[in-house]
């Protein structure tokens, strides 16, 4: 099964998905395997990142922020400047997570926190979490 | 008196101009959408709307609402002005490059054309919104927007002022979007509240179609119509006189809210006249309405107050024409002018008069569009 989640972000926010990624693994009941998180966007990204200290969110976006400046002479004109930077950012950080399971529980770092990094907002946002034994 | 008799065009016009904003509003925004580039809109330090006639009153109808969309400061200017009178000067690039947007559904009218050469000429981005690609106003402005509307009984531009008004919001929606002021998500919520508008317009249509004919037999005798509405009502008011003067010859006038104090409030044969205010119940100007319905209403006049409101106290004796409201204060002239044109369309027809006195007589030379199209052409 495929479980959903739907949250609402804020402008650029940095979203926590660990405790819905663990509960998708608790009720899958899978002792060892992999978890994928997977987010249907395409101004979003995910990754894993030191959940002790909220400032490194804000080094996080602003690195992105420098690598890819929001421009108006993007090719991509259709929706707004900050929108085609956000495809980008997009790409660079992936929609797709991989998260290996042991002993019943989402093998995470001390540190680590798997988090959804928006890069429009505020919007209603989903992510998929699928669990699979191996 | 049985109202199917007296149907006519304005009010067939009326009739389907909720349905229109709905359709238009889609095909406008894709006509658009890709008009001015990112980097254009980035670049802009000020917006001018010109136009003639009723475009020039969409202008002021949609100023408040382009402000509070693009937070750029926001002019209209009729066309002769931007041709013959606007310095050189403030037409030139100043913090930014001035926006000019020419409504002209035909793209023929001879001074738009010439303005918008003008300012195109100095510098300005000047933007077409037309419904002829062909025309001479489109062939000189550097961009085109291309309206679509389709045929329908001539109205006395009932419905492509409707276009013109939308033509100019959706514009300024994605300027806002594209500066990052809102969200593209919020963009859309602004278009869809656009059609929730128009549709709560056309569920009331049949009721406030019955008590604009109900009020055009009241008033058929009024020789004089006064018109009053602030901030982007003072368009609809513009709109308002226009389709009175147009539709039975009557003298009518216009004036916001302030002016009417000032001026308005003179004219004598009070018995002859009809005076209607627009009230916006969120409009922020709704204390000083307060204040002139009070005027007005010890004057002892035949006295209408247009809102969206059905508990705001009126004076007693006047009488109200609920419409619809909207969350957003602005985005109200879009269809509040739909009552007075169906008054003038019913009064026309009440007083027995052709519309723009059928162009016979000492009207004749009206009645030839090369008094708007054939001016000479002088490019300052």
């Amino acid at each position: 099964m495929i479980k959903e989640f739907r949250f609402s972000t804020k402008k650029d926010d940095v979203f926590c998905l660990t405790g819905y990624v663990e509960e998708a693994i608790k009720e899958s009941q899978i002792q060892e395997g992999m978890c994928m998180v997977h987010i249907p966007h395409t101004t979003a990204g995910l990754c894993l990142t030191s959940k002790w200290d909220e400032t490194d969110f804000g080094d996080i976006k602003g690195e992105l922020r420098r690598i890819v400046p929001t421009r108006v002479d993007f090719c991509h004109q259709f929706d707004t400047p900050e929108d085609a930077a956000g495809h980008i950012k997009s790409v660079l950080t992936g929609c797709t997570l991989p998260v290996l399971i042991k002993d019943g529980k989402a093998l995470l770092g001390s540190s680590q926190g798997i988090y959804f990094l928006e890069f429009d907002g505020p919007r209603n946002r989903m992510c998929y979490v699928k669990a699979f034994a191996c | 008196m049985v109202r199917e008799e007296y149907d006519n065009p304005m009010a067939q016009n009326v009739r389907d101009v909720p349905g229109l904003c709905v359709s238009q509003c889609r095909l406008i925004e894709e006509a658009s959408r890709l008009t001015v580039s990112a980097g254009e809109i980035w670049d802009l330090g000020r917006i001018i709307v010109t136009g003639c006639g009723d475009s020039y009153a969409a202008g002021l109808a949609m100023k408040p609402a382009i402000e509070v969309l693009t937070g750029l400061p926001v002019e209209v200017i009729s066309a002769v002005d931007l041709a013959r009178y606007t310095p050189s000067e403030l037409l030139t690039r100043q913090k930014g490059t001035p926006l000019v947007l020419a409504v002209s559904n035909s793209g023929k009218v001879a001074r738009l054309g010439e303005a918008i050469e003008r300012a195109g000429n100095y510098g300005c981005l000047t933007v077409a919104v037309t419904g002829s690609r062909e025309s001479r106003l489109a062939r000189v402005s550097k961009k085109v927007v291309e309206l679509s509307i389709p045929e329908f009984v001539s109205g006395n531009g009932v419905r492509s002022y409707l276009v013109s008004m939308l033509a100019l919001l959706i514009i300024a929606i994605r300027i806002g979007e594209v500066k990052g002021r809102y969200t593209m998500e919020a963009s859309q919520s602004i278009r869809d509240e656009i059609c929730v508008y128009a549709e709560e317009f056309r569920n009331i249509m049949p009721d406030l179609d019955e008590q604009m004919f109900r009020a055009a037999e009241k008033y058929a005798s009024k020789e004089l119509f006064d018109f009053i509405g602030s901030g982007g009502n003072t368009g609809t008011a513009w709109f308002s006189q226009a389709k009175i003067i147009e539709a039975t010859g009557e003298w009518a006038t216009y004036s916001d809210t302030e002016g009417w104090m000032h001026l308005n409030c003179f004219f004598k044969h009070l018995s002859r006249k009809l005076t209607v205010q627009y009230a916006s119940a969120k409009g922020p100007e709704l204390s000083r309405s307060k204040e002139l319905m009070t005027a007005i209403s010890e004057m002892k006049m035949d006295f209408c107050v247009i809102t969206d409101s059905r508990d705001l106290v009126l004076p007693e004796g006047t009488e109200r024409i609920w419409i619809p409201g909207c969350q957003k204060d602005w985005m109200w002239p879009l269809l509040n002018y739909l009552p007075v044109s169906l008054l003038a369309g019913y009064l026309c027809e009440l007083k027995g008069e052709a519309y723009g006195r059928g162009c016979r007589d000492s009207w004749k030379v009206c009645g030839t569009t090369k008094l708007l199209t054939e001016s000479r052409i002088e490019i300052l």
